[in-house]
Formats: C-alpha cells, structure tokens, sequence
C-alpha cells in the first residue's frame, strides 16, 4: 500500500505506507483518517527535504523500534553515528537544519536524534571562533562582554 | 541555530561538552543566552581553582541572573555559598505556588527567595581547613533553607556544629529523599542521649521540639539513610559507642531503601560530651507528641519487629569487638535489624578488625539467611580465607546444613577442575547464589574462599575483582568457559581512570587454563570446534589473558634484555611458531562467539608478580652501552615492539633509564633493605660484591619492577592471528588495548571499522608507526570513533618507574 505526500511546493510523492510510518505525525495521521488514498499535505516541507527525509526512512524501514539504552554514562554520546547516516548527513548547513526542523514536526526521532549529533559534532572541538566561522554568525559581543562572559563561566573550565 | 525551536536546540545541547558549551557561550549574544541553561544546570565547583572562579563580583552578579538554571549544586567550601544566597530583587521573584498548604506557613510568600531557586540537590563536600571549622555554617545553611522549591537531595560530608539546625532544616525539607551525614562524631550521640531536642535556629524566637524517632515524621519521604565519613582516615571517622548506635538501629525509618553505617564503635571509656551542644540557652518547648517519644529501655527489652524496606545495606565498622560489652549490644540490634531487612538486595560489608573479624562475619551471615532476594555482595576489606568463604557460599548459607568449619577436600576439589560437580551442584541452588560480587579492597582469595567463589557460577551474572589482591586465574578460566549468565568481568582497569591510578590489578587470566577448560580446542588446527566458553551472553570482558605464545615478541626492561626472556612459548615443543599461532586464533575464535560484548578490554600490564624475583636485567655501566635488543631473525622486519616506545619520547625515557644506571647500586640496596622485613627471596642470587650471580651469569640486578608499558604476552590481534575470527562482534562499543604488544595496524582498524558497526572507542592505539597510521587514518575517516590518550603517550611522570606496586603480600 503507498501513501502520497505532497510537499509545501506542491510536489507528489508517492511511498510505501511502511515508509511513510516512519513518521509518527504520518502514522497517526493515517491512523485517525483509515483507509484512505487522499494525499496528505506537508505545508512545512520542502520537496528537497521530503526527498531527503524520504531517502532516510526508506533506508531505515526495517529498524526495530528505538529502545532507549541503558548506559553507565549520563552524558549523551554524540560518537555512535552508523555509517550510512553519517554519509547521509553530509550536506549544506540550511539542508542539515531544515532536516532536523522537519524531523520535528514529522516526529521522525532517530532522524532528529542524527541531526541533533551532527551539529553537536560540529559544534565540538572548536573554538568559539570556529563556531562563528562553521554556522556564519557574527560575533555581537564586544570585547568587554566577551572577557566577562568568560570570566562568569570560569568555573566550569576544565584542564 | 537562533531559528530553531527551543526543543531542538535543548536536544542538541544535551549532546554537548562542558567544554563545548563554554565554547558556545561566547559565540554570540544568542547562543549565550540559549546554552546558559546548559551549563548551569549542573554546578560543580570543588578544586580550589574552581572555587576562586566563583570568588568574584561578576560571579555574584551572574548568580543573580543565572541562578535559576542551577538544579544541583556542589561546592567544596561553606565560604563559596554566599553568591548563591543572594536574595533575588522582589519584582523578579516568581510567584511559585507552594505545593501544600503545609509549607506555606513557613515560607512567606514574598520573601526571602534565593537565586537558587530551583535548587533539587545540593552537596557540600569540604576538605577541612582551619578557616573552614571557625565558619558559622549554620546561618549559611539556615539561608538555603528558604529555598522556595524543595530540595530532594541533601548530602554534607562535614560535622554540622548545630544539631538542632540540623532537624529544624529537616522539618522544613520534608520532601527529603535523599540524606547523608558525614562526620556524625557527636552528634549521633548527642542525639540519642536526649528523648527530646531543641529543634530551630538560635536566631529564632519559635521553638518546636521532637525526639530523634519523629526523624521519620519529619522526613516521611526518606529514602536514603547514611552515617559515614568520607575520610579514610581512621581518626576522622564517625565514632559511636555501641549502645546509642544500636538504638538507632531500632529507629531507622521504614522508609528507607539505602541504609549506609560507616565508622568507629567508640570505646566503652570514652563519656566526653562536646559541650558545645549543650542545648541549655534554649527553653524546651514540647508540642508533639508525648507518644512518640519512646523510652530507650522499652526499646531494647521490645525491638520492633515489623519488615523494613531497606534493599541496600552497607556496613563498615572499625574497632568492632565481641568482648566489649555496648559492642554486644550493636551486634544484637544489627542482628534483628537484618532480620528485619526482608527485602534486601545488595550488602557491602568491611568489618576492619582481624582478630573478631571471622566471629561478626558469621553472626551478621547468620542472619541473611532470610533476605531471599539477597543477590549483591560487595566485600569491602580484607577478609581472611575462611571469612570470606564465609560470605561468599551463599548456598550453604542458606541451606544452613554444612558445617563451615569442614570443608576443604570437597570444595578444594570442584576447584580444582571438577567443574560438573559444581555445576550440578549450583542447578539445586539456582535461586540462592549471588548474581553479582565485587571484591574490593585487597581481599586475597584462598582455596576455601576460591571455592566458595566458584560453587556461585552458576548464577553468577558480574564478577569485579579489580582490586582483589589475587584471584586465582584457574577461577577465572572456569567462570569464562563455565558461566552461562555471566555478564560482566572486570579485572582490569584503565590505568588514568580515577584518582586511584597506582592501584593496579593483580589478576590475569592464563591462556593455557583457558585451554585446558575447553578441551575439545586444541593445537587450534583443528578448525571450528563446536564447543566453546559457556559465557555467551557477556557484555563486558575488561580481562588481561595472558601467557599467550609470542614468539614475535621479547620483553624487555627498558631497553635492556630480560632474563629469561620469555615470551610465552616456553613449554612449547616442535613448530613453536605454528602452535603460537593456533593459541591465538583460538582465544580470538572463542572471542569472536561471544556475540553480546559490548565493552572487551584486553589490553593491561600482566607484571607477573609472583616470578618476578626469577628475572633479572643486565644493566650496562653506562648508557651508551645501551644494546637494543637483537632481533629475532624469523621477524618479519616491521618495527618492533621492543622499540615500543613512540618517537620523541625517547629522550625522557633515556634520562629514566640515565639515572637508574648511575646509581643504580644504592637505589638496590635501598629497595633491597625495605624488602628484607617481609621476604629474603632477593639475597637469593644477588651479590653485589661478586661479578657473577648464582647462575654464572654476568652481573645482573634483579628486578625489581619491569617496564611497566608492556603487555607481552597477549593477543597480536592483527589479521594474520585471527581478529579476521572476530566480525561477529556486532555490538562491541569499546575496545581496549593499551600497554598491550598488539600488531593492530591500518589493514586491521580498516577491518573492525567495517565488521563492528557500533565501535566508537579504541582506547591504546597510538603506540607504533604501524599503528600511527591507523590512528591518523581513523581521525579522518572515522572522526566520531573516540581515541583517548594512552598512558604509552602519556609518560608525564616517572613516578611509575621509581615506584613500583608493592609486590603481592
């Protein structure tokens, strides 16, 4: 059985409702209407993101459902991306962003969770400049502020 | 970033450093204000550096702003408190409904409101300093106290000079579940010795009163219940004579999960009073109930008898004694306290008096016999053979039908190999044994006690033996190749973990045990042999197995050669380097099909210490003589492990090396007059006035300690000797293989890369340009796969070299 999404530039997609299930929003969507071949609309999806999110659930269509680990650790890792998603989420900033807010609203948690650690990822283990550069921000601290704000925090420094 | 919900940033940030955030911060004006929070939430200051951060004017300020973030606290000094007791400027405060009409009455509603407002947990731990003794913590704590939201976790490791304060803050914290109190010295006593306390701070004008057994009311929440001292020296622990002890015992709360009693049993001499409690100032005002303050002596003479919900108990007692009299007393109302602990689950004991050691172990062991679902055991000294056995055949323990003290011949039989007998002998049991045992503190493990261990195989689901002294590696064999539920073995620990770093393991497993436990494997060129260890279902293996053929390897001291220079092949008759290779592919195979590890360690330094006194090292006078080590003419010529060391770091090795050839004469002689008290094993063949040793040798120092980088006679794990054996491990996480004479180089990382998808750690690598390679390959291909420092890299003291473990005692 296939399911068709339209995405917010009008674009059809048609996929498999296992797929499509993938997506809780979906899932429950389809879940509340029944048997039915109306497409469903997703004004806050793009049809580049669709694809991609599309190209994710169709690789991870057979996953077993999320069980939350037990770990000794209770710092989340951000280390224990698989490969395919890693390669996966090789792509622009804006697209990386815009798959992790459409993860959101289609209620997708292993995507949100990848998107979530890729950032992380990119975040770690640079500086503050470095982050600037990574996410093209402009620094709005004046020197001032920047030194108290590290001084307010110090206590937190590691060596 | 700024455009993202707050839903998604909160997710991305719980994936973040300390460090990252404090990275964040700086960013922009945004990204402060979305990752303040973050970094907040958990406030930890302890070193003195730390603390001097938060010393400041801008901190103060920034308290005021950001304090509501903090959900727990942890400060090493009541000196540091004062910002986060700032009183918040009333239009900012929130109006936070109370959640009971109850707490109302105490906390105004308008003020005082700490910064801390949404304070859950706040731990002080203090290093005493003089400074520290002569604050006045208690108008600090009195402070905390208004905290509009209740704190659930309260945890002090200091004396509190102001018991009363004490139980007045408990009233006013009745959400408590969590509270501990180190440094219980006197006031314990203090307590106990009074029906009825003062109860309110010595500021105040309203004054309410409650015997020490209303705790329960005050606290009705209770959940977790300790007397300790932190400090391990015996002179600061809490000290309590046994009689107020043991009525306290009789009114632990019936709430209470997690009971925890630390310290000293005071002498029965011993009446000082510190007269600064004496309440007297104060006029004692009774408005509870007279009812509940029961009379000590119909305590004793009617111990209450109704089931407590205490799961873990932990016990450690010094100065314990059968002949003292208040002693007596304890030990009875811990007896019906046991009795009465029906639901416990887990024991920690350490009872530090050797000489009544054996008597209280059988009389608290007597009264486990009840607590069926007792299955942890965490042994917390040094027991003798017979005590421990004691504890750990929990079967018999609750069978109650062997007589403990006539045992040997049969346990030291199904010891010794007789693995069917305990076994069938564990199916009987199954219910009974313990499912998880650790061994701490340098318990030595005997025959009896050896035995004891092995009949709880059958249930046994972790064993730690970290730092056990000696853990016999036939035990260990068995439990591997024996052991169907067994899910976690630590023997080994990663050299920079903890503060603890020169604690070092003793325990390794012999391959040739391993292989006489699993018959049907033999030279190992019999292929896939169906049997194999029993212990299917490990997640965690943290074992050093040893004494694996390495002809490809020699050890070395240094760069001195070793004699003899064994690398596990001794023994080994015909094609040495065949049957090597056979051992190895085997241990790699019977790995290889435990498909649930997660965690496996391998690599750690196996110092053999019981031999050590048969090597010896040739030093040359002077360090140009310095030989490196010939080479073994079958190696193949990749660089060796005999230069273990990495480039750059010879230089500081050579200076080590340097000093020790300099004097080395006195350096023995001073190791040599320490040693003599205990052991005379090193005259033995050591003379230093002749050119030659016993063995006709040329002059050759004993060894005292050998290099402590190496692991020789371990896996190579490289391709060729059966990691390729290894792709099943699909749920491996960690691997370790530090101060291991490993051959896992880029062919091998690119191998477990792709056959263990979930491996985000390799703890060890960086030893040898082979391997230098492959951590320069994984940086790049795989960033996400965590390659922490290795104490081969590490070197920043010499303290190791000099320094030595003290040998086995």
């Amino acid at each position: 059985m296939t399911v068709i999404l339209v995405s917010s530039d009008n674009q059809d997609f048609k996929v498999d409702k296992e797929v499509a299930e993938r997506s809780i929003l979906i899932k429950n969507m389809l879940e509340d209407v029944g048997e039915s071949d109306s497409p469903i609309p997703l004004p806050n999806v793009t049809s580049a993101v669709l694809t991609k999110v599309i190209e994710y659930c169709e690789h991870h269509r057979n996953d077993p459902v999320q069980v939350p680990e037990e770990t000794d650790d209770p710092r989340k890792r951000s280390n224990d991306i698989e490969e395919w998603d890693m390669k996966f989420m090789q792509v622009d900033q804006e697209m990386l962003f815009e798959i992790i807010l459409a993860a959101n609203y289609l209620d997708i948690k292993p995507l949100l969770d990848v998107g979530c650690k890729t950032v992380a990822n990119i975040i770690k283990g640079k500086t503050p400049e470095e982050i600037r550069k990574a996410f093209n921000i402009v620094n709005d601290f004046t020197p001032e502020e920047e030194a108290q704000i590290k001084k307010e925090n110090e206590w937190a420094e590691d060596r | 970033m700024e455009t993202c919900p707050p839903e998604i940033t909160h997710i991305i940030a719980e994936y973040l450093t300390k460090r990252a955030l404090l990275h964040c911060l700086r960013v922009s004006k945004t990204w402060s204000e979305i990752f303040i929070p973050f970094l907040w939430r958990n406030f930890y200051a302890q070193e003195p550096r730390q603390l001097r951060a938060i010393d400041t004017p801008e901190f103060s300020a920034a308290v005021l702003r950001h304090g509501r973030h903090i959900n727990s606290l942890h400060l090493g000094s009541y000196w540091h408190l004062k910002p986060f007791l700032q009183e918040l400027p009333p239009p900012i405060s929130p109006s936070k409904a109370p959640l009971d009409d109850k707490y109302t009455a105490r906390t105004p509603t308008h003020i005082p409101c700490n910064c801390v407002q949404n304070l859950r947990k706040f731990e002080l731990s203090i290093r005493r300093t003089k400074k520290e003794k002569t604050t006045n913590n208690s108008d600090l704590l009195l402070n905390l106290s208004t905290s509009p939201t209740p704190i659930f976790t309260f945890s002090l490791d200091v004396s509190l000079d102001d018991p009363p304060l004490v139980l007045w803050w408990l009233k006013n914290n009745p959400h408590i579940l969590s509270l501990e109190f180190g440094g219980f010295n006197f006031e314990l006593e203090w307590l106990l010795k009074r029906d009825r306390l003062l109860i309110g701070p010595s500021s105040s004008s309203s004054f309410s009163c409650a015997p020490l057994s209303s705790l329960t009311q005050l606290t009705p929440n209770l959940k977790d219940l300790a007397l300790r001292y932190y400090h391990t020296y015996h002179g600061q622990l809490f000290r309590c004579k046994g009689e107020p002890l043991a009525r306290f015992l009789f009114q632990v709360p019936e709430t209470v999960e997690t009971l925890t009693l630390s310290g000293r049993l005071e002498d029965v001499t011993d009446q000082t009073t510190p007269s600064t409690l004496a309440p007297s100032s104060h006029p004692v005002v009774d408005t509870t109930s007279p009812t509940k303050c029961t009379n000590p002596t119909n305590i004793e003479d009617h111990p209450p008898t109704h089931p407590l919900a205490v799961q873990r108990l932990s016990l450690e007692l010094f100065t314990l004694s059968e002949d003292n009299p208040q002693h007596k007393t304890f030990l009875q109302s811990l007896g019906s306290l046991l009795r009465r602990c029906v639901r416990l689950r887990e024991l920690s004991l350490g009872i530090h008096n050797t000489k009544h050691q054996d008597a209280i172990v059988s009389h608290i062991v007597s009264y486990l016999a009840e607590a069926k679902m007792l299955t942890t055991l965490s042994v917390k000294d040094t027991l003798a053979d017979r005590t421990l056995a004691r504890l750990l055949d929990r079967t018999r323990l609750v069978k109650e039908v062997v007589d403990t003290n006539n045992t040997n011949s049969t346990d030291v039989a199904r010891l010794r190999g007789d693995e069917q007998d305990s076994q069938d002998q564990g199916k009987e049991d199954e219910q009974c044994g313990w499912r998880v045992i650790k061994l701490n503190s340098y318990t030595t493990l005997g025959p009896l006690s050896s035995a004891a261990l092995a009949a709880q195989f059958p249930t046994l689901k972790s064993l730690d033996v970290l730092k056990c002294h000696s853990c016999p590696s036939q035990v260990l064999a068995t439990l591997l190749t024996s052991s169907p539920g067994l899910e976690t073995l630590t023997t080994i620990k990663n050299r920079k973990g903890g503060s603890d770093d020169y604690e070092y393991s003793y325990n390794f497993i012999d391959v040739r045990h391993l292989m006489e436990r699993a018959p049907t494997i033999s030279n190992g060129n019999t292929g896939q042999a169906a049997t194999g260890w029993a212990c299917t279902g490990l997640r965690t293996l943290k074992a050093a197995i040893t004494n694996i053929p390495r002809p490809d390897c020699e050890r070395t001291h240094y760069r001195a050669r070793l004699m003899p220079a064994r690398n596990g092949t001794e023994g080994l008759a015909g094609d040495v380097e065949a049957q090597a290779l056979g051992i190895q592919r085997e241990i790699c195979r019977q790995l290889g099909r435990l498909k649930q590890l997660r965690v496996l360690w391998l690599g750690y330094e196996t110092r053999d210490f019981k031999n050590l006194e048969n090597y010896r090292v040739t030093l040359p006078e002077r360090r140009e003589e310095l030989e490196l080590p010939k080479k073994d003419p079958n190696d193949d010529d990749d660089d060796d492990e005999e230069e273990d060391v990495p480039m750059g770091e010879d230089e500081e090795e050579d200076e080590d090396e340097g000093e020790e050839g300099d004097d080395g004469d006195g350096d023995e002689e001073d190791e040599e007059g320490e040693e003599e008290d205990d052991d005379d094993e090193y005259d033995d063949g050591y003379d230093s006035n002749t050119d030659t040793d016993k063995y006709g040798n040329p002059l050759m120092y004993p060894l005292m300690f050998l290099n402590p980088d190496f692991q020789y006679s371990c896996l190579p794990l490289s391709l060729a000797s059966g990691l390729d054996l290894m792709s099943n491990l699909k749920e491996l996480r960690e691997l370790n293989v530090e101060q291991m004479a490993h051959r896992i180089g880029l062919e091998e990382v690119q191998w477990m890369v792709a056959n263990w998808p979930r491996l985000n750690r390799i703890i060890g690598l960086n030893v040898k340009d082979e391997s230098i390679k492959a951590v320069e390959w994984l940086k790049k291909a795989r960033p996400w796969i965590e390659l922490p420092e290795s104490v081969n890299s590490m070197r920043q003291s010499t303290w190791d070299y000099y320094y030595p473990p003290m040998r086995s005692y």
